[in-house]
């Protein structure tokens, strides 16, 4: 499949994080390049792997720009530009909303934020409820939606003012099959509507994360010569799904290799 | 038949609800054993008919009515400037240097009215403004300490949440803040009502010359017309009831999403 890596549009460097005493995050450096494919506007999906309590949280936090590392810095865009919160869509894996705003409430606050003009609002309010199949919906309290329908609402808010970056934080958790395979479908189309549309995916889940991705961070310690955890994850596997052919491929889930590359990252997490 | 008998049943599990029917049946039920107890106790207590009998005395000739009207006044003025301070005071602990007036405030909820009534007296002019005054002061210390209790209670996913959105701080307080917990400040409103409508007797009592169905139920207990006596408490609790009730209408109208996501609505 032809495709091309362009500029890089996200770029992590040297990030590290003590909290407390605690080595959280310790010299993390990645990059994310556009991928450019003819003939098709195709964004980038990450999926960013790593058991509990390994410090993806706040490496979360500081992609979105909400908390500051020690050291380091995150730059995103084109051209690369530190992080402000504001920038990076962040859709949390309780789906917050304005629960005093209607659906229709909440898309027109993004949108505001966005320095939409106003009659331009409400047109861009409406094309996202069509395209998360939200119309019927638009007077409704987040009280009244669905789990399902609430992620949709969280992820067109982020959408209508982030710029082409969006963090999500365990989209399938609690999803059953049916709801997985639509949400990781959601996902594939928001990266395809916009070239430089960048989705990082935070999931225990590897085979759902694997299935949408284009690259794989699987997250961890190292440890010293005597096999002890030293403090302080960092990105220590990088996965390029495309290289390997499993990217934007259909039915790739009923492929061998793609569950040897599940069994491996499997194996991983418990070295990790 | 056996529906209704199940439904009973059913209001004596955990966590379920009955049908009107049933819940009108067993209030029903519960005043009967009120009325029924009330009757059988001491020949003290006045009796229904007697309390009806002094209601109609003080409706006539006690300007029962006037009074009345009086206190809901000065409880409403009371009301209306311990929000507008309590809130400010409240919404300005995002600012640091304004927590520790906050919470010393707060804090005065255990002092008690009597005792700086005589603080008051000097520091106000008038009989009214000094009612006023011990009534704001009692309400405002129990108001912000709630609210207060309310804005710590947030979690950060909500702050975080508006600031993602790319909301200043000052617009992330208003949003999360302000709009977004509207619902909860009418329930502190709520309970703040009930609060100054029990303190209303006491101050009144203080400032005697304004009247008000406070210092008309003292001067009833003083000559001990505990018939009088009964008639006004009941109508205080009524209007309180009624009072309550309005507020939360007011409540459902304005946030009608606040009841949406619970069991008992």
């Amino acid at each position: 499949m032809t495709h091309e890596f362009k500029n890089t549009i996200l770029k992590v460097e040297n990030v590290s994080l003590n909290l407390g005493g605690n080595q959280i995050l310790r010299d993390v450096n990645v990059d994310i390049r556009d991928v450019v494919r003819p003939g098709m506007s195709q964004g980038q999906i990450v999926g960013f792997l790593g058991p509990s309590g390994i410090g993806k949280t706040k490496f979360f936090e500081i992609l979105a720009g909400l908390i500051k590392p020690d050291s380091g810095q995150v730059l995103l865009g084109d051209p690369l530009t530190p992080v402000k919160v504001g920038r990076v869509g962040v859709v949390q894996q309780s789906y917050p909303l304005f629960s005093h705003r209607t659906v229709m409430g909440n898309l027109m606050v993004a949108a505001a934020r966005k320095g939409l003009p106003a009659n331009e609002q409400k047109i861009k309010c409406e094309e996202m409820l069509a395209h998360f199949g939200l119309q019927g919906h638009a007077n409704k309290f987040p009280a009244e939606l669905s789990g399902g329908q609430r992620q949709r609402v969280a992820i067109a808010q982020q959408l209508l003012c982030s710029d082409h970056f969006l963090l999500l934080d365990e989209p399938f958790s609690g999803l059953d099959i049916i709801m997985i395979e639509k949400v990781c479908e959601l996902l594939r189309s928001i990266a395809a509507l916009h070239e430089h549309n960048t989705i990082i995916v935070v999931s225990h889940d590897i085979e759902s994360t694997a299935s949408i991705a284009d690259t794989l961070w699987v997250m961890g310690r190292d440890r010293d010569d005597k096999g002890d955890l030293i403090p302080g994850s960092r990105i220590k596997y990088t996965y390029n799904l495309i290289e390997r052919g499993l990217a934007w491929q259909e039915n790739v889930m009923g492929r061998r290799d793609f569950h040897e590359l599940v069994d491996e990252v499997r194996g991983l997490f418990k070295t990790l | 038949m056996s529906n209704y008998l199940q439904d009973l049943i059913r209001a004596f599990k955990p966590n379920t609800s009955v049908s009107k029917m049933t819940m009108t049946l067993i209030i029903v039920v519960q005043v009967i054993i009120a009325l029924a107890a009330w009757y059988s106790s001491s020949e003290i207590l006045p009796r229904p008919p007697e309390i009806f009998g002094a209601f109609n005395r003080l409706l006539k000739g006690g300007d029962l009515i006037r009074e009345l009207f009086t206190s809901m006044g000065l409880c409403l003025q009371a009301m209306g400037l311990a929000i507008l301070i309590s809130l400010a005071l409240s919404y300005l602990t995002v600012l640091p240097f304004f927590r520790p007036t906050a919470f010393i405030v707060s804090k005065g909820r255990f002092l008690t009215l009597v005792g700086l009534s005589f603080v008051f007296t000097l520091l106000t002019s008038g009989g009214h403004n000094l009612k006023v005054s011990l009534m704001v002061f009692g309400i405002t210390v129990f108001f912000v300490t709630s609210a207060i209790a309310m804005i710590q209670a947030i979690p950060k996913t909500e702050f975080n949440h508006a600031r993602t959105l790319g909301m200043s701080e000052w617009q992330t307080v208003w949003e999360v803040i302000i709009l977004g917990r509207l619902h909860e400040v009418f329930e502190i409103i709520r309970q703040n009502f009930a609060i100054s409508w029990m303190m209303l007797t006491m101050v009144e009592g203080i400032s005697r010359a304004e009247g008000g169905i406070g210092a008309m139920l003292l001067n009833q207990n003083k000559h001990l017309h505990l018939d009088a006596v009964f008639a006004i408490q009941i109508l205080i609790l009524l209007v309180g009831i009624g009072m309550d009730y309005l507020i939360g209408v007011i409540k459902n109208i304005i946030c009608p999403y606040a009841s949406l996501s619970l069991e008992r609505r």
